[in-house]
């Protein structure tokens, strides 16, 4: 028998688990770090305040490897991502909390092999949208 | 009246450039760890302390700068990103488009593949902005495909920049 990821069985419209983190400024600089990407605009409040911006904003890929975990988590072994296409909508700033959520909107069945269309999006404790987009996932 | 374009013959020939990179050592586990620590996640097959072979979350590949030896630029920028001269600001991430073809495991010796695809000027709420998308093919040392990643960078002009909520 082919082993089914856990969700294989999602039906559409069905919500995908949340996840949620604050994203402290010392996570922005040990993400730096970890990426080898030390550009100030991501960790350096005086530097962005100096470019126009708020504060530090969080670097844009954390979205996607933040909406990338929401996925593997919830689909699970054997399902493994496909793709991920997100547009970012707004900045996040040290201390924010960015939720991401998801829903499943379609299904596609080949033989044993399910394919699972999700929309995913990040929001910010104000529920204001950071970045929104879209993902399969490949839940056998 | 012709509007006035960003868009000099030196920009414009950005389209369809192609450069190729190389990882300047393999993937360890510590580069993994690392990675996985930084965003705080918690599953155990990121940090495999058993046999040291974590698996790498998927973005991974995408979002870690491979080249050790790089050149920071003035703010802390690795130099083998595009760039845009003045009047443009800095680069800000407008969005992604990652396939994932196969994981990325410990022992990788990722070769990468840049090729500008659009060059696009457009009017936003606070001015000019210019959008610059390029696709970064991730191979590793036999030549098989990890992941390509569709990336586009904007940049704003200078004397328009303002950022915010």
């Amino acid at each position: 028998m082919t082993a089914k990821g856990k969700n294989a069985k999602a039906l559409e419209g069905q919500a995908i688990l949340p996840f949620r983190i604050q994203v402290s400024k010392l996570r922005m600089m040990m993400y730096a770090a970890a990426t080898w990407n030390p550009y100030q605009l991501h960790w350096d409040s005086d530097y962005s305040k100096t470019h126009g911006f708020l504060d530090a904003n969080v670097a844009g890929p954390m979205f996607g490897d933040y909406l990338a975990e929401m996925l593997v988590r919830w689909a699970g072994d054997p399902a493994r991502l496909k793709s991920l296409e997100y547009t970012n909508r707004a900045m996040a700033f040290p201390e924010d909390t960015l939720i991401c959520k998801g829903k499943v909107e379609g299904k596609f069945i080949e033989g044993d092999r399910t394919d699972l269309r999700c929309r995913v999006w990040v929001e910010n404790q104000e529920g204001k949208t950071l970045a929104e987009g879209e993902a399969v996932l490949i839940s056998f | 009246m012709e509007k006035k374009s960003y868009i000099t013959p030196e920009i414009q020939a950005l389209l369809g450039q192609e450069t190729h990179f190389q990882a300047t050592e393999a993937v360890d586990a510590g580069k993994i760890r690392r990675f996985a620590k930084s965003l705080g996640f918690e599953d155990s097959r990121y940090y495999d302390l058993e046999n040291h072979q974590p698996i790498a979350p998927p973005t991974f590949v995408f979002s870690v700068n491979h080249d050790s030896l790089v050149a920071m630029d003035g703010s802390g920028r690795p130099a083998n990103r595009l760039n845009l001269p003045s009047p443009f600001g800095p680069a800000m991430r407008g969005g992604n488009r990652y396939q994932f073809f196969q994981p990325v495991r410990t022992g990788d010796h990722i070769r990468i593949q840049r090729k500008v695809t659009g060059l696009e000027e457009k009017e936003g709420k606070t001015g000019t902005l210019l959008f610059l998308t390029y696709d970064l093919t991730y191979k590793n040392q036999k030549g098989e495909l990890l992941g390509i990643n569709t990336e586009t960078l904007i940049f704003r002009v200078l004397q328009d920049q303002k950022g915010g909520r």
